[in-house]
């Protein structure tokens, strides 16, 4: 696959679903899966795991939480769901320019 | 080849099956150190085999022999430090497209090896049929596939192993070579490096690593040319911009050469299920999320419906109770403490509390079961152009619990500019108090239409972010800033009921306790506030509020309404408590004026009867679309350390709250 041209794709600002972006390529789903991999690693891409996601206990100053009040590591209980928001996803990112 | 015995190195990415087949060979024979100066762990084992005995190295695992990080360093080191006598590379069979990327990024590399794909149980159960020997017959080294797991199965290993030892098999990487020499300026920079210049690298992988822009290996490279070589070895890399994007490309394009007719999968068609196909379809995808959310709304009045009957019950209760202590000559005090404060505030919680639980419930479901990630998928696009990153919504979603969690998440957003913009967004998001408080007004106004004034408030929270990216985000995000997603969607799930209740029910409990610590003292305060022997017109409050009400009428708020919101900028429970003081302190003078006995009246009959359709939605989006509360004031604040910031956002929302409260009254009474 042509990275440069998988780069453009994304940069467009346009999102889209691993799936949709292998139709688009002509390739496989797992082909775009290792090249977005492989990107990542040599930081072209970001990625983000909205499911790994913790407050790492920057919501001490939240009345709203029960509260691991910043005490424990983790996401805070009163604001995210316990396993985090775990099938939320993945996000990959380029940063356009 | 420490006496006589073999080296074996084992070479794999992360989960390829390294430890596994170490412990299969060594058993027990095993010793755990470190790498001498670095942290990274290093596992020595030993074996006999045939009466040959053997040393085997489980290498870190890592992604590739770049020069990222330790692991790969101390990785690519050993190897060339000529220590081991032979290299095993494993592969996951499950995945070889991706896992033979540790072999491709060895090609070039002339220590003997061989190469296992793992797993082939994994494969096989995904109706893979893999066939080795063409492959072995295109890479010139022994290959086997097998499964680590089962050591009673070592044979072909073994016999791999002797070969790869005896005959020195070294990779064949013609074809991929091929590939390189095509890339514009490769020959020429591979030329000045001289084989073998790094111990047991050809001048191949040498000159790959110097177009992906591995400093290692350019250093050490650098060091040995002199003169004229060195020059134009540093001029012929430098032609080389985004270098590994070309040689990864060539890598890719080598593996599915060498796996395209040995590898047969029984070509199982993912098909994209018929929700997804109508989630992402670019013309309805936007009107099917929408349609989704009304159903979840409507599906969380569900479980809210019974809590809020359960309610009730504290405002019938008032009657009994009035009556009692009236019979019993309770001073009038203390009767309006009991039945007006702390009775009616108990029934409007419960009530708060019924919705809280069951749009929790259902947008919990929504998170378990993948739906959430792809209603936000179809708004990422939306996000980007706003100039927002995908970690934007994160604090997007953490608001609609609580605007302060938002807020502090923010904290996950390196830019400076898109974490305030996130924040002044993430304020428009209407927070767990909003859906507490909203539902239940909506319900005791409107009954059943509660939905529609849900729905309505939905909308204009799209719109409210909308508008406000454009305003700050002009400010705060320049074009070139902006990213460009693509989403991976996880699959979908079934809900864990328990773990999800719990965390319900947890989430609920903290509201019942922030909930009753702001009302009920609101409540208490402003009606001590406008109390003054049974005549409300005697209070303070009331001829303060009676003097600003034309002003406030502007906007739909008679004064009891607009004190209610000025206490929503504190907290939006606090708006409830003072509605619930003032309408009982009214009540009174209600009943004295009717010359009906007090206990007729509750706070929610009089509430319905002095404050107008349009006046209470008017009030509604007030409060929903006003400041949080004080906290998340200073939550954005601490996030982003400018307090000329924290003013604007703050300014922007009060503003806006009477903005829209204004053309909602209008709309009201136009429609009502
Ligand atoms: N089914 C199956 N699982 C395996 C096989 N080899 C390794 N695993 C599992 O794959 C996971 C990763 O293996 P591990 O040896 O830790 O990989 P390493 O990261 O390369 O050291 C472990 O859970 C192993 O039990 C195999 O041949 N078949
Ligand atoms: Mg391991």
């Amino acid at each position: 696959m042509d990275m440069q041209v998988l780069l453009s794709k994304i940069k467009n600002g346009e999102a889209r679903s691993t799936a949709m972006l292998a139709e688009e390529m002509n390739t496989t789903p797992e082909d775009v899966t290792r090249t977005l991999e492989y990107l990542e690693r040599i930081g072209v891409l970001r990625k983000t795991e909205l499911g790994k996601f913790e407050c790492g206990g920057s919501c001490s100053s939240c009345s709203g939480c029960s509260g691991s009040s910043g005490k424990e590591k983790g996401p805070c209980k009163g604001c995210i769901p316990e396993q985090g928001f775990e099938h939320m996803g993945v996000l990959w990112e380029v940063q356009n320019g | 080849m420490t006496d006589g015995k073999k080296t074996i190195a084992l070479l794999g990415q992360p989960n390829s099956g390294k430890s596994t087949l170490f412990n299969g060979l060594t058993g027990m024979k095993q010793h755990v150190g470190n790498w001498p100066g670095k942290t990274v762990e290093q596992k020595q084992g030993g074996f006999t085999h045939n009466g040959e005995e053997y040393v085997v190295m489980d290498l870190p695992g890592t992604y590739s022999l770049s020069a990222n990080s330790d692991e790969e360093i101390v990785t690519r080191d050993f190897i060339s430090s000529g220590k081991a006598d032979v290299v095993c590379i494993l592969a996951d069979s499950s995945q070889l497209e991706r896992s033979l990327f540790m072999l491709s990024d060895y090609a070039g590399i002339n220590v003997p090896c061989f190469l296992i794909l793992n797993l082939a149980d994994v494969a096989a159960d995904q109706g893979k049929t893999i066939n080795a020997d063409k492959i072995r017959s295109k890479l010139g080294i022994p290959v086997v596939l097998m499964s680590a797991t089962d050591v009673k199965k070592y044979d072909n290993f073994f016999a791999a192993l002797n070969e790869a030892l005896s005959k020195k098999t070294t990779l064949d990487i013609s074809s991929l070579e091929a590939k390189y020499s095509k890339l514009d300026g490769f020959e020429e920079l591979k030329a000045e490096i001289p084989e073998n210049l790094i111990p047991g690298c050809s001048s191949t992988w040498m000159a790959v690593k110097t177009i992906e822009g591995d400093k290692v290996v350019r250093a050490k490279i650098e060091n040995k040319l002199t003169g004229d070589s060195l020059v134009r070895y540093n001029s012929h890399a430098a032609r080389f911009d985004k270098g590994a994007l070309l040689t990864g490309e060539c890598k890719f394009s080598w593996i599915d050469e060498l796996l395209s007719d040995s590898v047969n999968k029984v070509t199982q068609t993912v098909k994209t299920s018929k929700l997804d196909k109508a989630l992402t379809n670019k013309t309805w995808g936007k009107t099917v999320v929408v349609l989704i959310v009304i159903g979840g709304l409507l599906l969380s009045f569900i479980p809210a419906i019974p809590i809020m009957l359960l309610g009730g019950i504290f405002t019938a209760l008032a009657v009994p109770v009035r009556e009692a202590l009236t019979a019993a000559n309770a001073s009038p005090i203390v009767t309006g403490i009991i039945c007006d404060v702390i009775l009616q505030s108990l029934a409007n919680i419960v009530k708060m509390l019924g919705f809280a639980f069951g749009i929790n419930l259902v947008f919990g479901m929504f998170e378990e079961s993948g739906l959430m990630a792809r209603i936000s998928y179809v708004f990422d696009n939306t996000m980007s152009k706003m100039g927002l990153q995908g970690k934007s919504i994160m604090p997007f979603l953490v608001s609609f619990g609580c605007t302060i969690g938002g807020a502090s998440s923010s904290r996950v957003i390196d830019n400076w500019n898109q974490k305030v913009l996130t924040i002044a967004l993430a304020w428009a998001v209407p927070c767990g108090a909003a859906w507490a408080i909203i539902p239940m007004l909506a319900a005791n106004f409107f009954g059943g239409y509660a939905v529609l004034v849900i729905i309505a408030i939905l909308l204009v929270m799209l719109l409210h972010i909308w508008i406000t990216a454009k305003i700050f985000g002009r400010k705060l995000v320049k074009k070139e800033d902006r990213y460009g997603i693509i989403m991976e969607l996880p699959p979908y799930h079934k809900p864990k009921w328990g773990a999800m209740l719990r965390f319900v029910l947890g989430r609920t409990k903290d509201m019942f306790f922030r909930v009753v610590k702001v009302i009920i003292p609101v409540c208490l305060l402003f009606w001590i506030l406008s109390y003054s022997g049974g005549n409300i017109e005697g209070s303070l409050l009331y001829k303060i509020g009676k003097t600003i009400e034309p002003v406030t009428k502007v906007f739909g708020m008679n004064w009891q309404l607009f004190m209610a919101f000025l206490a929503s900028s504190i907290g939006k429970e606090g708006a409830v408590g003072v509605l619930t003081a003032l309408y009982s302190q009214s009540g009174t003078i209600y009943g004295a004026v009717n010359g009906t006995n007090a206990a007729v009246a509750n706070s929610t009959q009089l509430l319905l009867s002095n404050i107008s359709g349009p006046q209470a939605l008017a009030f509604m989006f007030a409060i929903t679309f006003n400041v949080p509360c004080v906290v998340a004031l200073a939550a954005t604040y601490q996030e982003t350390h400018s307090a000329k910031w924290t003013a604007i956002i703050t300014g922007y929302y009060t503003l806006g709250a009477l903005i829209i409260s204004f053309i909602v009254y209008h709309i009201g009474l136009l429609i009502m």
